[in-house]
């Protein structure tokens, strides 16, 4: 079988991260993206001729096949460095399946390493969510999510919009209006 | 993040809501319309908001509803609502899109703000609802209600089972906005007419799924109108309609050639010609049920090729189809090799041959109900279970002929989460004992087993399966003697209200908590009557087999010594008998019953004998007559055990001693 390749990881201000393959399939968007590059080379004796094109593309970034240069154009080069400090600490944990329901999503509360790991400014937690969401890394894009509605729980409007640093835009009437036409909703 | 797979883990059962599309899921679906719906608002409001790129508000909708997602108290969404227009908008969808109408407060809400005219409301809630799910209020539910959420132009999906106060004109008043309708549930809704047929056959031109089993009263034509009109229709329930004939059914599989299920349950006028029709051309039939209905022969298969040509066919159910027989088992094995779910109960006809059939369907077959084939065997269910080992439902009540063999091979079964074996006389301890042996770990599957009127089971092996099996949230014991005694049965849970005074002397079933009492009792009761062993053991006595109940009496009697003089009638009838069958070996059955402490007592030096109550000198001289003997148990030192063993209280008709002396270790392990 193929040796174990580097892959790099290229972020919008151009800064490169080599990471090792198993690190960096942590993000399936990666992931499917070195499968369908290198699927084909692993089997490279047995058919020669469908391989050349997916060679070709392997190839484009960096003339040989032992390195892979990915381009991730959304994220900047301190998000992407955290992205790959938390998919090195989570190499070698495989987390269940894409295909689970619901029910299971929601009831796992946050890690405590994501959570201190997550302890950042508002302005770069929304930035780790995009980029998870974006290199499709659903344990950490659902953590980042967790880290979001934790800011969000038991306070009153005024204390959200405080946290959020969001305006206000209703009138006190409409204020009202709301609460009167959705409040049975609410717990009880 | 989709489930792609079919779902093959729990057995669908006939109130869950009807599935549409498998491969989406709620949440998607959700996410995907409120994105929807929102499209051109998120850009109206992003102008009038702080635009720094990191900001809340800029995140994509579908992270944000993501963010929601995790928030589960409905408390925080409502502030998160109020916070301003753009989150008004997001969680407003958020909360109508299926509002969850659980209790009075909120139906009688929902009325009042459904009555409000749109325009004076500051959303247009009707807009938003798509899933109008009212089964957890059925027992409320009036016609007012469904007068009030007419209008709702973008209902997707209406449950209504069990709402039996609505009347068929409210039924067809919300239809006639929906014109987007997928899928309406009427399971126990009663007196279903012609008028909802002709409404959706009218309005619903996109309806995919109709549950309506109360359609009694539906004429062939309102059944074919709806049929001519509604060519998506994928499920189907039109149990005991008189208007299904042969003709219906034909129409229907020409129609609609995506119908994946249908439920034909007591339409009597069906015959074998419709179902040669029906399987030759329903390619993706799924799930097909058909029951009470005698014209079902072998014949339905006729013409069909004799390989995997419905290998779609995942569910069938031949409830009390009198005329289906091993031939036509062994033909649908042929036919559809992935079954999953089988019900033939009450098919009388069915002998050990279909069962070796179903046996090839191996580890596909999951859910299988052969309740009343009263002409099935061990050979045939033991070979069945060994072949089909990711059974989980297995319903064999009535089946008088099984034995403890097939407990045996149900016991091996790792994934068995429910047993039905009501009635099956022929089960004994043994069998039981074999069950909560095998079924150990800790996180073991089953959940429910009903095992009314298996007449010979006793108390033991019950607490040892209560004790081997702790996800047990169901039990039926109804009709056995053992367990009707005071102390049980107020664990119990109430009988139906139908029920008359003898069925409820006999009923005894646990469910939920009270599982967990019974189980709680048991265990106490098992711990005492472990002292009381250990005292007997004490007094160094020699192992007795005895009539449990009677011992049971006598260590009351010791235990509390305040009633003096005469044993109990019933203790005394117990001897009578006991002396009667002396001659009898002792079953296995009576392994809760009796330990042999009576034999023991009698062994004691005669000095000590006399120091005993009177009826219990006399009790001891009878049994002595009977010259069994067993091995010593260990002993511990005497006095302390004496104190242990006559300290216990006597409990409320305080139950059987056990004799079997490794049980004990077993146990006392496991506390």
């Amino acid at each position: 079988m193929s040796k174990e390749k580097k892959i790099v990881i290229v972020s919008s201000d151009n800064e490169k991260f080599t990471v090792d393959r198993k690190v960096a399939e942590k993000s399936i968007l990666i992931k499917n993206m070195l499968e369908d590059l290198l699927s084909n080379d692993d089997h490279n004796g047995d058919n020669d001729d469908d391989n050349e094109l997916l060679r070709d593309a392997a190839a484009v970034d960096s003339n040989e096949l032992d390195v892979i240069e990915i381009p991730t154009p959304n994220v900047r080069s301190t998000v992407l460095k955290l992205i790959i400090e938390w998919c090195e600490h989570y190499k070698d944990i495989s987390f269940p399946d894409e295909n689970q329901d619901e029910d299971s999503k929601k009831t796992p509360p946050i890690d405590e390493w994501d959570k201190n790991f997550l302890n950042v400014d508002q302005e770069m937690l929304y930035e780790i969510i995009l980029a998870a969401n974006y290199l499709n890394i659903r344990p950490l894009l659902y953590s980042g999510c967790k880290m979001v509605a934790e800011m969000i729980r038991g306070k009153s409007p005024e204390e959200i919009r405080k946290t959020f640093n969001i305006v206000n835009d209703f009138s006190p009437e409409e204020e009202a209006a709301i609460r009167r036409e959705n409040e049975w909703a609410e717990d009880r | 993040m989709q489930s792609n797979s079919e779902r093959d883990s729990s057995p669908s059962d006939s109130n869950s809501t009807i599935e549409l599309q498998r491969s989406e899921n709620e949440y998607d679906h959700l996410t995907n319309t409120i994105m929807e719906d929102l499209g051109q608002k998120l850009n109206r409001y992003k102008e009038s908001q702080d635009m720094s790129s990191s900001h809340i508000l800029h995140l994509p909708t579908e992270v944000l509803l993501l963010i929601l997602s995790f928030v589960t108290s409905k408390t925080d969404l409502l502030s998160f609502m109020l916070t301003c227009r753009k989150f008004g908008d997001l969680v407003s969808g958020l909360l109508w899109f299926r509002p969850g109408i659980s209790n009075a407060y909120v139906y009688k809400e929902m009325i009042r703000i459904m009555r409000i005219p749109p325009e004076k409301t500051f959303w247009d809630y009707k807009k938003f609802i798509r899933r109008l799910n009212l089964s957890l209020v059925s027992n409320l539910v009036e016609d007012e209600f469904l007068y009030a959420f007419s209008g709702c132009p973008n209902l997707e999906r209406i449950t209504l089972v069990n709402c039996s106060k609505v009347t068929a004109d409210s039924v067809a008043t919300i239809l006639k906005d929906a014109s987007n309708l997928q899928s309406i549930d009427l399971t126990g809704v009663l007196n279903i007419t012609d008028g909802v047929y002709y409404s959706l056959a009218r309005h619903c031109k996109k309806l995919q799924g109709l549950y309506a089993p109360g359609s009694m009263a539906v004429s062939k034509n309102a059944v074919y109108t709806l049929i001519s009109n509604c060519p998506m229709l994928k499920r189907i329930k039109l149990s005991e309609c008189v208007g299904v004939d042969d003709e219906i059914v034909v129409k229907l599989v020409r129609e609609c050639k995506n119908l994946v299920e249908l439920d034909l349950h007591g339409c009597i006028r069906v015959t074998d010609y419709a179902l040669v029709v029906l399987f030759e051309e329903l390619e993706y039939l799924r799930e097909f049920k058909i029951s009470m209905n005698d014209h079902i022969t072998e014949r339905c298969f006729l013409g069909l090729p004799n390989e995997p040509y419905l290998d779609k066919l995942r569910i069938i159910d031949f409830t009390s189809c009198s005329n289906v027989n091993d031939k036509l088992v062994i033909k649908l094995v042929q036919l559809a090799p992935k079954l999953r779910h089988i019900v033939l109960s009450k098919c009388t006809k069915i002998t050990d041959s279909s069962l070796r059939a179903l046996a090839t369907l191996g580890k596909c077959l999951h859910y299988l109900h052969l309740g009343h084939c009263i002409n099935i065997t061990d050979f045939g269910v033991c070979h069945l279970l060994r072949n089909c080992h990711r059974l989980q439902y297995v319903d064999l009540a009535c089946c008088q002929e099984l034995t403890n063999d097939t407990l045996f091979e149900l016991s091996q079964l790792p994934r068995l989460r429910r047993i039905g074996l009501v009635k099956c006389h022929n089960i004994t301890d043994h069998g039981i004992l074999y069950l909560a042996n095998n079924r150990r770990s800790p996180d073991d599957t089953l959940e429910r087993v009903h095992l009314s009127y298996c007449t010979q089971i006793s108390i033991f092996p019950i607490y040892k399966l209560l004790m081997a099996c702790r996800r047990l949230t169901h039990l039926s014991l109804t009709g056995i003697r053992d367990f009707l005694r005071s102390d049980i049965t107020r664990f119990c849970r109430d009988p139906p209200n139908d029920f008359t005074q003898s069925q409820r002397d006999m009923f005894c079933v646990f469910s939920g908590d009270g599982v967990r009492k019974l189980r709680d009792h048991l265990s106490s009761l098992y711990h005492q009557q472990q002292q009381i062993n250990r005292y007997v053991n004490s007094q160094n006595i020699g192992n007795l087999r005895d009539d449990g109940e009677a011992l049971n009496e006598i260590f009351q009697y010791i235990a509390n010594p305040a009633t003096p003089g005469q044993l109990p009638p019933r203790v005394q009838e117990l001897i009578e008998a006991r002396r009667r069958n002396r001659n009898q070996e002792p079953i296995m059955t009576n392994i809760v019953n009796f330990p042999e402490q009576i034999r023991r007592l009698s062994l004691l030096p005669p000095e000590q004998q006399q120091a005993l109550p009177q009826p219990i000198r006399q009790l001891i001289a009878q049994a002595t007559a009977s010259p069994l003997s067993f091995p010593l148990q260990d002993q511990e030192p005497q006095q302390q055990q004496q104190e242990r063993g006559l300290g216990i209280p006597p409990v409320d008709n305080f139950s059987q001693v056990v004799d079997e002396g490794q049980e004990f270790d077993e146990d006392q392990e496991m506390e």
